[in-house]
């Protein structure tokens, strides 16, 4: 039993998920339209499309490295998407070229973080600034008009579920998290991706193809930024040059208060989701209780500090503990 | 530590949210912008909306958005608010369809809608809104053309530099589109007069304006006027000094009055600038729900921006601006 | 001539002439080397000497620019370190090649799970036998350790070289390159490390050692392989040379 506890207080996402029980109880006492049926359903709108970029830098930051473009690949694919659905093209053929144009840029960033050795940090900031680029000119200065009498239902229809009616979305998100939880908890790959960030030399010397396991991630934290953008502009049925400006920080925000390590190898899918639970739920409370929004960047900064340093010591706690 | 970590936290939620316990009897107005705090134009409308939540006794909200400009970031603060259930609502408008559904969701719920400051392009047949508060944005940026067209000696060709601070978004197209409109006007009435112009994304960051108009007036030195769709326009002043351009070489046109504006205009680079009163814009859409709410009234358009101001009415509007309503 | 015969006769690891150059630095000139089964061969030299370029070659992290490697008696060619462990080679590093944050049992089958399903890249893992298996193989080294769950962060240097050999010898290691492994250990744990390739040997397994402390490799090899400037300078059994002798040779 005492072996149980502290596996669990040893697990990355513990202090985000004690943290938004905690303060999920807290607010539902002392607002009683925190947890109402309409707040709740306007509160979980945009979880998916944060939790899903959040998801993908996640698994890129536990592989070891980063990517700051998820904000401009955000907007570039719906944008192709958009593009090529005006130009007549089918709806599925026009979602897997915006998917394809991110899973390129994913392949871009990892090209030139893996061949050129430069920091990925860096590749990518400089991807941040081509990829927005490329949607700004896409748009031709003028952003097309979104086809509004286009059926989305099955991306983002109302899912009437009797106490919330969120978005269809949320089941996408629910299940690539299960997909993303799956391969790297119970599979050889996951394996890897822990081993290339937590430790890159050992994981080499143990006949790892380091480089092939990061160039997967690159592509897959892109393609997913992409999808999420995808999403985005379903919903609101809007397509602007600038959606998803800024992004990449509150997801990797999202993805520190899960819990994720910078340093590589220690990280989960369900931080991830957690750490986006947390932020939009702390924006959702200082509206609904009349603080000015100027508040909310310092709430969301001293959450990340919170979150980390309860990380900290749950982590130290469990190391402490002898089973 | 973990227990005492978890009772801070759960301290400060109880006093965000103790903070707006105290004033349940008064009528709830929110007011929301797409832009982020570090857009200083805002300060004058919170003034106003200030001034008229004291004057008539509302508790009052103004909610920024971060990351800057996010428009979907607004949409969901817009949501938000309609599921709160308030007494009414101020917001910009920021582009013709993002918010129509919600704004329509408001209205049905009874909660007044009133668009400041940036409206739909269409107008009253955009959304479902009351009524707007601001600028006639189109107009606005045809009379600034106008202006600078007056101030360039007949005769002399005219090739203009057309700023776009944000491409996509109404306002600045709407704005930017008044000035092309006043050009192709001119052209058609002086057939042998060479008038050319060109738009580009200007940016709303001042210091990025400021070198990308002055790149482009390098590379054309031909250019002798500029319009803004905002203030940004006016920090090109210093780069234009730089290069050794005199005042009157480019005439300029800006919005509203901020320091840097008066500023150059002082300095002679910006020639012209409009005024669309901020403080209006956060003043009378309070009025108008208070009154709305109190005796029933009925909400109403107001043109907030047409106050031309040349370098002659200077000395008076920075006696108003000293007060924080100008 | 049978193949049994022929296998008895051929050492084990035999290398012809290996060549290595990191840009201008000419590092390996022209080595030979070989091994016998269950041979523990001490490889001594200065630091630059070039012993650590050639097991580097030999646990595939670096290929030779020239000369040829045997594999009982097979030409190979050693191209990345899942061929050289493929081929029977484990390396055992002095950092232990551990990744700190994840389990023993993930350690210990770190590039190689055992799979339920799918193949490698695309497999789920069989984590009951990945527990049992490492359980078995630590038991293997006289090492008895909490559980298979429990992170190599949470083990001492000495827990994580008994890790790393019970892992070599799990996947039936013929050639097992130590490279310092008693480095950073204290002495009851060097002698525990020791102690591992005596019984090694006794497996038929041969050990090529490589270490600073000439008494820690002495007592234990039966064959010493100097090398300086990139050259062998000595291969000579360990019976023929004490250890002042083998420090002046080498410094």
């Amino acid at each position: 039993m005492k072996l149980n506890v502290r596996n669990l207080m040893a697990r990355p996402e513990m202090a985000a998920l004690l943290i938004f029980v905690a303060l999920f109880v807290v607010f539902s006492f002392i607002n009683d339209r925190f947890f109402a049926t309409g707040n709740m359903t306007v509160y979980l709108q945009p979880i998916p499309e944060l939790a899903i970029v959040a998801m993908g830098i996640t698994i890129l930051i536990i592989a070891g490295e980063f990517d700051l473009s998820v904000g401009s690949v955000f907007g570039l694919s719906p944008m192709v998407t958009v593009l090529l659905m005006q130009n007549g093209w089918p709806t599925a053929a026009a979602i897997l070229a915006g998917l394809m144009i991110a899973a390129l840029i994913g392949f871009g960033n990892g090209l030139i973080t893996l061949k050129l050795k430069i920091p990925s940090f860096i590749a990518t900031l400089g991807m941040l600034f081509m990829a927005r680029s490329f949607a700004v000119v896409l748009a031709g200065g003028f952003p097309p008009i979104f086809p509004r009498e286009l059926d989305v239902s099955w991306l983002v229809g109302r899912l009437d579920l009797g106490l919330v009616t969120p978005r269809v979305s949320l089941l996408y998100m629910i299940a690539i998290a299960l997909v993303l939880g799956f391969v790297l908890r119970r599979m050889d790959f996951g394996h890897w991706i822990f081993a290339t960030g937590g430790h890159p030399q050992a994981a080499r010397d143990m006949g790892i193809k380091t480089e092939r396991v990061k160039m997967a991630c690159f592509m897959l934290c892109a393609t997913l930024a992409g999808f999420a953008g995808i999403i985005q502009s379903f919903r609101v049925k809007v397509i602007v040059p600038n959606l998803g400006t800024g992004l990449e920080m509150q997801a990797i925000a999202a993805a520190v208060i899960g819990g994720v390590a910078l340093t590589g190898g220690v990280g989960s899918i369900l931080g991830a989701v957690v750490g986006t639970l947390l932020i939009a739920m702390i924006e959702n409370i200082l509206i609904l209780s009349g603080v000015n929004a100027n508040w909310f960047m310092f709430a969301v900064g001293a959450m990340i500090v919170v979150a980390v340093v309860l990380n900290t010591q749950t982590r130290l706690k469990a190391e402490g503990m002898k089973g | 530590m973990l227990k005492t970590s978890l009772a801070a936290l759960a301290l400060g939620a109880a006093l965000v949210t103790a903070g707006a316990a105290g004033a349940a009897d008064k009528p709830k107005f929110v007011y929301l912008t797409q832009t982020g705090i570090d857009n200083s134009f805002w300060q004058s409308i919170k003034r106003g909306m200030d001034d008229a939540c004291a004057q008539f006794e509302a508790d009052c909200q103004l909610i920024f958005t971060t990351p800057n400009g996010d428009l979907q970031k607004h949409l969901q603060n817009l949501e938000t608010v309609v599921e709160q259930g308030v007494d009414g609502i101020v917001t910009v408008v920021v582009n013709d369809d993002l918010y129509d559904e919600t704004v329509k969701k408001a209205v049905d719920k009874g909660i007044p809608v009133i668009t400041a400051n940036v409206d739909d392009s269409q107008g009253a047949a955009g959304n479902a809104r009351n009524a707007f508060v601001g600028q006639d944005l189109f107009e606005a940026g045809y009379v600034l053309m106008k202006g600078l067209h007056a101030k360039i000696p007949a005769g002399q060709p005219i090739h203009a530099l057309l700023g776009l601070s944000r491409p996509g978004e109404s306002w600045a197209e709407a704005r930017i589109g008044g000035a092309k409109k006043f050009l192709e006007e001119a052209k058609a009435a002086e057939p042998n007069r060479e008038i050319t112009y060109e738009v580009i994304d200007s940016s709303n960051d001042i210091s990025v304006t400021a070198s990308r108009i002055c790149q482009y007036v390098q590379g054309k030195p031909e250019t002798n006027a500029y319009v803004d769709a905002g203030f940004w326009g006016a920090g090109a002043g210093e780069c234009l000094r730089d290069l050794g351009i005199k005042p009157g070489q480019l005439h300029m046109a800006t919005f509203d009055l901020v320091p840097v504006v008066l500023d150059e205009m002082k300095k002679g680079y910006v020639d012209i600038t409009i005024d669309q009163q901020p403080y209006y814009q956060g003043y009378l859409p309070i009025l108008q729900l208070a009154m709305m709410k109190k005796f029933g009234l009925s909400a109403f358009d107001v043109n907030t921006g047409k106050a031309v101001v040349e370098p002659k009415d200077l000395e008076q509007v920075e006696k108003f601006m000293s007060m924080g309503v100008r | 001539m049978s193949t049994a015969a022929n296998t008895a006769e051929e050492p084990i690891i035999k290398c012809v002439g290996l060549q290595k150059w990191y840009g201008a630095v000419h590092a390996l000139k022209n080595v030979d080397f070989h091994a016998a089964r269950g041979e523990v061969i001490g490889l001594v030299g200065d630091n630059g000497a070039g012993k650590s370029t050639l097991i580097k070659i030999l646990s595939g992290v670096h290929t030779q620019d020239k000369g040829d490697i045997f594999i009982e008696g097979r030409n190979v060619s050693i191209t990345g370190p899942e061929v050289a462990m493929g081929l029977g080679i484990e390396t055992i590093y002095q950092y232990t090649a551990m990744v700190p944050e994840m389990s023993i049992a993930q350690n210990f089958f770190i590039g190689r799970e055992p799979l339920k399903f799918g193949r490698p890249g695309l497999g789920i893992v069989d984590r009951a036998k990945m527990a049992r298996e490492a359980m078995e193989g630590l038991r293997g080294v006289g090492l008895h350790l909490r559980g298979p769950d429990t992170p190599v962060k949470a083990l001492s240097g000495g827990q994580r070289q008994g890790v790393a050999i019970a892992r070599a010898m799990h996947f039936r290691s013929k050639v097992l390159i130590l490279d310092e492994p008693t480095n950073h250990l204290s002495v009851k744990e060097t002698n525990k490390v020791l102690d591992h390739v005596v019984e090694l040997k006794g497996l038929g397994i041969t050990s090529i050692f490589i270490s600073h402390n000439l008494h820690h490799i002495h007592p234990i090899s039966d064959r010493i392989v100097a090398m300086a400037r990139g050259e062998k300078i000595a291969d000579l059994p360990a019976g023929e040379i004490s250890v002042d002798e083998m420090t002046r040779m080498i410094s």
